[in-house]
């Protein structure tokens, strides 16, 4: 007896969708050169000032074999194989993980671990992992699949069998949704706040109940006695909730509006979209009432660093709108995301420096804490308005390669299944 | 210049019958390929190649589950389709009207709603201002526009709906069953609005089961069955086409239900009430916990698969339904006198169990043939057999019975016990039936079985159980030694 088994990666609607892809050896030289990026700049991340010059020559050292593995594993994993798109992206990180892993478990068999740096491993990997996601899926979302010529209609009809999303469509026809956005947010806040008698203060009491527990619990029963704590704990916590309340309502952005999805037309991407920027705005409403509160208390002169709070502000948003994409994708095929995402937050809310400060743990564990998704960006708000200080470039590297990386990765996936929400729903 | 075009469209949607978003059950799945989650392909268009152009009005009908709205939903961009093409023309303004009212919300007021629907439907704030106020001269909702819509009637919701949809100025409209709902009053509305866009040149397809609307608004209609194009012409011959299609399936339907029923009435009932179908009540009631319970006798006194086993009146194959999977092949013999009990058994209780009836054999007649079993049996089971039948027909099956056994055979039988042999009164059984000493239902003193045993040189003792699901008490009948010379 034969059994024919029809591949449904190979033919079907995920095959007739294969974008273009970058030729292998265009693959192999970015990705080393990536590589090699992220083994260097994670030494950068780990060790600081003079530290870094004593462990660099241990780094340069071990480059050659670590990228050689990385590289040998993407290939093994089948990176530069011409594969339906999350396929593709999958094999990616099998391979960064696999070629980190035995790199480091050769390497630490060899010479061991003297001068050498292990979390450094686990950072490298990570980057890489992210840069090669994201290059990957920015080169989806640029290329416009090669036009049919073959008896296609007359120049002015599009075919919906065929038609593709790229970054560049997508931003156009969010720019032409635009009311649709205003009009989501809008509809979020004057429902948060409507029938209330006290309306938007609602939103103050929150954040200042935390401040009030935290304060009591920290101060007067753990003790810990540090100058102007409360402000601390505002700038990290506040926009850990921001953060948070994003990521946990974006797993239903979809999910919730399925009747809509199944019978209107429009960019799916606004849904988390507009889920973070509803968070967003409260985020930025209740730092304008506390924030000069607060500078004002504890008479904390204005300074230069402060004009970056924008800055700050526009790469937690982009990061958090790149996760809340790949979350509302990721609930419409398992609901468990929901379940998964409370223990993560859970646990990334004690590894993000929001109840302590970065520079009082034990340097060993600082890269750990720094690579926290949440940590550059609370760090860096910490920085600017605690400390009136510049942020350092370690904390710039980290925060632009999470809100660069979640930003594509997250559009890439929302493109990618856009189409089968409506049926998945 | 066609505005939509469809050439050899094709849609495939995957159900999946285990509908579960769980990763505990993909991940199930993953250990055991093809098990738990049951993933079909449905082909909801086939191969359909159509062209519309500027300022038709398309009537779109079938049956439910044709394909027609998910051919409006492609052409509206919800859908992608799976094969083939689909054109449309790039500058086109396409407007669904799938489900009305689909994205209010309830806390928020008319007002708002009318804002945040528009800008749903890709309206930027400026056209939105400019449809603002026919929208509520549309839907003659002025008085409640300030109102959240939670107090809305569903009429009104309906209207609102249509109102915006109306007001949206596409140059194509995709109408799925608007005629469906609202009164007559905003039936008549909404035929004169389509009127209206018709008379502005602006193309149209509507997904109807209303002939009239179909009849009053469209040149042209396409009828779908089952995915694919099969009538594409004008309004009449179409109208006229998808009747007949109708009433044809109806007819057809109705004759093979008429032929399912003639053909086989114990199906029907026993698909509508288990428990009440004929085939099952003729055995006395209680048919499926009575074939248990023989089962389990007879597993409880050793019954092995490799032994021969006859069931006395087998009826419509209580027991066969568990007897014959259990036995090897060619093990079980069932004996009844009505062939159409056990008909009605293989013919649909043994199908329903999942059981091939060529497992065993069966015997049709009233005088306990036995002669056409080659072998001797090992064991014999009678249950609610004795009940119905005369002492001496009781004495026959016994004396039939008890020679067809192996020397070690064992014949077990229920019957209606009358504790005193004196006593000719009717006895009350647990169900309020009374038993009687000279007609059926029957009942018999111990003693009148050991003697008729006891004539047919067979020995009988009581079998301790009280778990017969009818009451019955239990008799297990052996041969004499001696026995074998009676053939």
């Amino acid at each position: 007896m034969s059994v024919v088994v029809h591949d449904q990666n190979a033919a079907g609607a995920a095959g007739s969708h294969l974008p273009r892809r970058p030729g292998w050896l265009l693959s192999v030289l970015l990705d080393g050169a990536l590589s090699i990026a992220a083994y260097l700049a994670s030494y950068l991340l780990r060790f600081q000032g003079a530290r870094l010059e004593i462990f660099l020559p241990g780094a340069w050292s071990t480059l050659p074999a670590v990228v050689a593995g990385q590289l040998i594993a993407l290939v093994l994993a089948g990176a530069y194989v011409p594969r339906p798109r999350i396929d593709w992206l999958i094999r990616v990180v099998i391979g960064v993980a696999s070629g980190s892993a035995v790199a480091t478990a050769l390497l630490g068999l060899t010479i061991g671990f003297a001068g050498l740096s292990r979390t450094a491993f686990i950072a490298d990997a990570m980057l890489l992992a992210i840069a090669a996601l994201a290059w990957r899926g920015a080169w989806v979302l640029s290329t416009r699949r090669p036009a049919r010529t073959a008896g296609l209609g007359p120049d002015d009809l599009i075919d919906r069998a065929e038609e593709t999303t790229t970054i560049g469509s997508m931003v156009t026809s969010l720019y032409r949704y635009r009311e649709l956005l205003r009009n989501l947010v809008m509809k979020d806040l004057k429902l948060k706040y409507r029938g209330s008698v006290f309306g938007f203060l609602w939103s103050l009491a929150n954040p200042l109940l935390m401040i009030v527990v935290y304060t009591v619990a920290f101060t007067y029963i753990l003790r810990v006695r540090s100058e102007g704590f409360i402000f601390y704990l505002m700038l990290g916590l506040f926009s850990w909730t921001f953060f948070a309340s994003s990521a946990s309502m974006s797993t239903g952005s979809m999910v919730d509006n399925a009747g809509l999805l199944k019978s209107v037309f429009f960019p799916r991407a606004i849904l988390p979209i507009a889920t973070v920027l509803f968070n967003l705005a409260q985020y930025v409403l209740t730092m304008l009432v506390f924030l000069p509160l607060m500078l004002a208390w504890y008479r904390v002169p204005l300074a230069a660093p402060m004009m970056l709070f924008p800055v700050i502000l526009v790469m937690q948003a982009l990061f958090t709108i790149g996760v809340a994409m790949m979350l509302a994708t990721a609930t419409t095929f398992f609901r468990d995301v929901r379940h998964l995402l409370e223990v993560a937050l859970a646990v990334l809310f004690w590894t993000t420096p929001i109840l302590y400060e970065l520079d009082k743990i034990p340097d060993r564990w600082r890269l750990i804490v720094l690579m926290s998704p949440m940590s550059p960006f609370v760090v860096a708000y910490q920085k600017i308005f605690y400390f009136s200080q510049w942020p350092e470039p370690t904390v710039w590297l980290m925060a632009g390669t999470y809100a660069a990386g979640a930003f594509i990765i997250g559009t890439t996936l929302v493109l990618a299944f856009q189409d089968r929400f409506a049926e998945q729903l | 210049m066609p505005v939509i075009e469809a050439q050899r469209l094709t849609k495939r949607f995957f159900l999946r019958h285990n509908t579960s978003f769980e990763l505990k059950v993909r991940f199930l799945n993953l250990l055991h390929r093809g098990r738990g989650e049951a993933v079909e392909e449905f082909w909801a268009l086939k191969d359909i190649s159509l062209r519309i152009e500027a300022g038709e009005a398309v009537g779109l009908v079938g049956r439910n589950g044709s394909g027609k709205s998910t051919f409006l939903k492609c052409v509206a961009n919800i859908h992608r389709p799976t094969g083939g093409r689909l054109l449309v023309a790039r500058r086109a303004r396409i407007s669904s009207m799938i489900e009305l009212g689909v994205g209010f919300q309830p806390e928020l007021t008319g007002r708002e709603n009318i804002f945040l629907n528009a800008a749903i439907h890709g309206l930027t704030r400026a056209e939105i201002e400019r449809i603002y106020d026919p929208v509520v001269a549309y839907s003659g909702l002025g008085h409640f526009i300030d109102i959240p819509i939670k107090s809305y009637s569903s009429g009104m919701y309906v209207r609102l709906g249509f109102a915006i949809a109306a007001n949206l100025d596409p140059d194509v409209l995709l109408l799925d069953e608007i005629f469906a709902v609202g009164d007559a009053d905003f039936q008549q509305q909404c035929i004169a609005t389509v009127k209206r866009f018709m008379a502005e040149g602006k193309t149209m397809i509507f997904v109807s089961h209303a002939p009239a609307a179909v009849r009053s608004l469209c040149r042209r209609v396409c009828v779908l069955e089952q995915g694919e194009l099969a009538f594409d012409g004008d309004v009449e011959s179409g109208l006229t086409f998808y009747e007949r299609a109708l009433a044809q399936r109806a007819e057809d339907r109705e004759h093979a239900a008429a032929a399912a029923a003639a053909h086989d009435p114990a199906a029907a009932a026993v698909e509508a009430d288990p428990d009440r179908a004929p085939h099952r009540l003729a055995s006395g009631g209680r048919w499926a916990e009575t074939g248990r319970w023989q089962f389990d006798l007879l597993r409880r006194e050793g019954l092995g698969p490799g032994h021969y086993v006859l069931d006395v009146g087998c009826g419509s194959l209580a027991a066969a339904v568990y007897l014959l999977p259990f036995l090897d092949e060619h093990r079980y013999w069932g004996l009844d006198a009505s062939g159409a009990l056990v008909d009605a058994g293989i013919r649909v209780e043994l199908p329903r169990a999942g059981v091939a009836a060529e497992r065993g054999d069966f015997l049709i007649n009233d005088t306990f043939e036995l002669d056409a079993a080659p072998h001797p049996f090992d064991f014999a089971v009678a249950s609610s057999l004795f009940i119905d039948l005369p002492f001496n027909g009781v004495m026959r099956c016994i004396a039939s019975v008890v020679r067809k056994l192996t020397p070690a055979g064992r014949f077990y039988a229920t019957w209606f016990e009358n504790p005193d042999a004196a006593d000719f009164a009717p006895i009350a059984r647990a169900d309020q039936a009374l038993t009687y000493p000279d007609r059926p239902p029957y009942h018999y003193p111990f003693e009148l079985l050991r003697q008729a045993c006891t004539a047919v040189g067979a020995t009988v003792e009581r079998v301790a159980d009280s778990t017969n699901p009818r009451g019955e008490a239990v008799l297990v009948i052996c041969r004499l030694p001696s026995a074998g010379d009676l053939t």
